[in-house]
């Protein structure tokens, strides 16, 4: 059977359903011929579950027309194409039954959703192995332990922009890849989000690296752990688990907080966390919390991060603001000007994510454009993000913007008074309800005194038409616009 | 099963024509740059997130799934789910998602405030950036002004690029009613599709609707559109 066979079934599903549903449930389905067999692969168990459900019976039918009679069998399974095509290899190899020991302790329901994808409903050795061929991490649970660093190679010292948010940090962080496992371990980095934490533990581990080429390091984000756990605890794998992340020189654990609720992976990580210390192993660990405000976290473990050195990163000032604006864009190679860095730090201040973000999207303008990025250009790019965008706006709102800018009553707005000075107010704020609402003319006639939706159009092609000959008219629309939109 | 999942008022002849969304078939000058901009994006695999984000009506599920079309048409597979769908489902639905190279979600909003669901989109996020793939999200705010639980994801969100589109003028949308005219083979008069619009809502997913209700009770009553035939089948 050719696999076009599927493609061939998925033609005719398109013209059956609906886009949504068939971009949702159906498009993403990957097909594999085994044998007599049809293997369908969904991204996770909800869609395989959801795809049994509600689509199954049609497949089945749609695929026997297409075979004239003779529907292939189907296997619904959990994971990708590639990954079963791997496994086929694997599967050989992998020698995942023998030998290993439980411990398995209680996990908790957020522990069980973190590894969802290897619970399905094939043999443990299949799970296994798919989980191998589609997870880059899978080298602890498999018992031939490889030390993979996970760090990004581009966060270094030399990329760390210093301003006095973070110089104390900076210097801590030094001190530990200059000397780990010494007098600052733990090092506990906290503070408010996209302010350089994951980029400075980065910087450490890169360095203990640099200066040891042999040293195993290991950087991963808490919900990793997690994962990693589970995944081991149900493959009877914990043992190896353990003695892979106990055998590393540093161990670097990002946004600790996501452990909060997760009592078996608290638990297990307390165990690592003093063996690492007993060792003389260096640990790190990031938060967006001081230790003792992180909730729904044990005592002790709280207690064991205080017990080295924690400091805290800050918000960047403003000139730290335009010096990683300015190391951004280098990076970038674009120039840009230190009165265009100092505008984007001026009106972006919370963190450097939202900076990055803020001069990523300048230069994408720029790039489109082919401007050169200057104030007046920045600010038009940065509307956006600055949520000056323009927003749905209610009519009851334009009456009320309009009357109080020409300083007449709203009721007259609504009236039967035909006077100039009421009547190109009202006109204007129906053409503005025209643009900037999604209401009918008909609406938009009866919100103002009941009138006629032809009385509507009018008002809008003659504010059109004033705008070209009448500079205040002019004027007073695009200040409007700004005042609705912004 | 395919009956009940296209709805109970439909024609005899169970014929729906496909609409699918692309790029080219994405109408009006109004938000043609923030389009081109986005194909162009959708590309750029060094780019972890793009925030789509614009009032209702004004086509970012279409351009979703525009992104997956021409996503599928450079040879990578793509995944596009409506978060509204998935709700009842439970966020674990998030899970291994981050092995498609670009993973379209709609409507944040409906999981704002949820915090299992943040966590999880915040987890997805993370994994996507690992892998070098891209998330591409829509919203009607803007990420710092969607009011996000989770400090973390809405830091995230910030770190990408935001693509804002506007609301179609009517110039817009009568090419749009136009073109959905014709992909169903009806003939749609200028004079009637500006009829439509002066008594309409102007929301492009309504005026969409009145189209296919057009559309059906013009097959029916084997009658052209005409101002005359719209006023009595809508009551206007």
């Amino acid at each position: 059977m050719p696999q076009t066979i599927w493609h061939q079934c998925l033609e005719v599903l398109r013209d059956e359903f609906p886009a949504q549903q068939f971009n949702t449930w159906l498009r993403p389905l990957q097909s594999e011929h085994q044998d007599d067999q049809l293997m369908l692969f969904a991204p996770n168990r909800f869609v395989m579950d959801w795809v049994n459900e509600k689509y199954l019976r049609r497949i089945e039918e749609v695929l026997k027309d297409l075979q004239g009679g003779q529907a292939p069998r189907i296997n619904m399974r959990v994971g990708s194409a590639t990954a079963a095509r791997d496994m086929v290899q694997r599967s050989q190899t992998a020698n995942v039954e023998s030998g290993r020991q439980d411990d398995t302790g209680p996990v908790s329901e957020e522990e069980k959703g973190v590894a969802a994808t290897v619970v399905d409903r094939q043999p443990r050795r299949e799970v296994l192995s798919s989980a191998a061929a589609s997870r880059r991490r899978n080298v602890q649970v498999e018992g031939d332990i490889k030390h993979q660093s996970f760090l990004n190679e581009s966060f270094t010292f030399d990329t760390f922009v210093e301003g006095k948010s973070n110089q104390l940090a900076r210097a801590a962080s030094m001190q530990v890849a200059e000397n780990p496992g010494g007098a600052y371990n733990p090092l506990f980095l906290y503070g408010g989000v996209g302010l350089g934490k994951t980029h400075l533990m980065h910087a450490v581990g890169n360095e203990i690296v640099r200066r040891n080429p042999r040293a195993k390091v290991a950087y991963l984000r808490s919900e990793r752990f997690v994962a990693d756990m589970v995944k081991a605890l149900q493959l009877n794998a914990i043992n190896e688990f353990k003695r892979y992340y106990r055998s590393v020189d540093a161990l670097l654990i990002d946004d600790i907080q996501f452990f909060a609720r997760k009592e078996r992976s608290q638990e297990e990580f307390f165990h690592t966390f003093n063996a690492l210390l007993e060792g003389g192993q260096q640990v790190i660990v990031t938060c967006d919390r001081f230790p003792k405000e992180i909730s729904d976290m044990e005592e002790r473990l709280k207690s064991r991060f205080g017990w080295g050195l924690t400091v805290m990163v800050e918000p960047p000032e403003l000139e730290t603001r335009v010096a990683i604006l300015m190391k951004k864009a280098e990076q970038t190679n674009v120039r840009l000007s230190s009165e265009a860095a100092f505008f984007i730090a001026q009106k972006i201040r919370s963190n450097v994510r939202e900076l990055e973000g803020a001069l990523r999207l300048v230069i994408a303008n720029a790039h489109f454009t082919g401007q050169e990025i200057t104030p007046p250009f920045i600010r038009e790019s940065l509307k956006d993000l600055l949520a000056l965008h323009e927003k749905q706006v209610s009519i009851d709102n334009i009456q009320r913007t309009v009357a109080e800018y020409y300083k007449i009553k709203v009721a007259d707005l609504h009236s039967k008074r035909r006077t100039r000075s009421v009547t190109r107010p009202r006109q204007m704020a129906m053409s503005l309800a025209k643009e900037l609402t999604n209401h009918s003319l008909p609406e938009i006639g009866d919100a103002f005194g009941g009138r006629d939706h032809t009385t509507v159009l009018h008002a809008c092609k003659k504010i059109v038409e004033l705008q070209g000959t009448d500079t205040n008219i002019r004027e007073d629309y695009q200040n409007f616009m700004r005042l609705l939109t912004t | 099963m395919v009956g009940d999942t296209l709805g109970g008022d439909q024609l005899t002849l169970g014929v729906r024509i496909r609409d699918d969304a692309t790029f080219r078939n994405y109408l009006g000058e109004r938000n043609a740059d923030a389009a081109h901009k986005l194909r162009l994006l959708s590309e750029d695999s060094t780019l972890p997130v793009i925030v789509v984000c614009g009032d209702s009506g004004t086509g970012k599920s279409h351009l979703l799934q525009a992104v997956c079309h021409h996503t599928e048409a450079l040879g990578l597979s793509s995944l596009c789910l409506n978060l509204e769908e998935l709700l009842p489902l439970g966020p674990d639905v998030l899970q291994g998602l981050a092995d498609y190279p670009r993973v379209c979600l709609d409507d944040i909003e409906a999981v704002i405030g949820n915090a299992p669901w943040e966590e999880a989109l915040f987890h997805l996020f993370n994994r996507m950036l690992d892998n070098g793939h891209q998330l591409i999200v829509t919203a009607s705010q803007t990420p710092a002004s969607l009011g996000l639980g989770l400090r973390d994801l809405a830091s995230r969100l910030q770190h990408g690029i935001v693509i804002q589109l506007l609301l179609p003028r009517d110039d817009d949308r009568l090419l749009i009613l136009g073109s959905r005219a014709e992909a169903r083979g009806l003939d749609l008069p200028e004079e009637v599709g500006r009829f439509i619009l002066r008594r309409a809502t102007r929301h492009t997913g309504d005026l969409l609707d009145i189209l296919d209700r057009l559309d059906e009770s013009s097959l029916k009553a084997q009658r052209k559109l005409t101002i005359p035939f719209v006023k009595s089948v809508m009551g206007w």
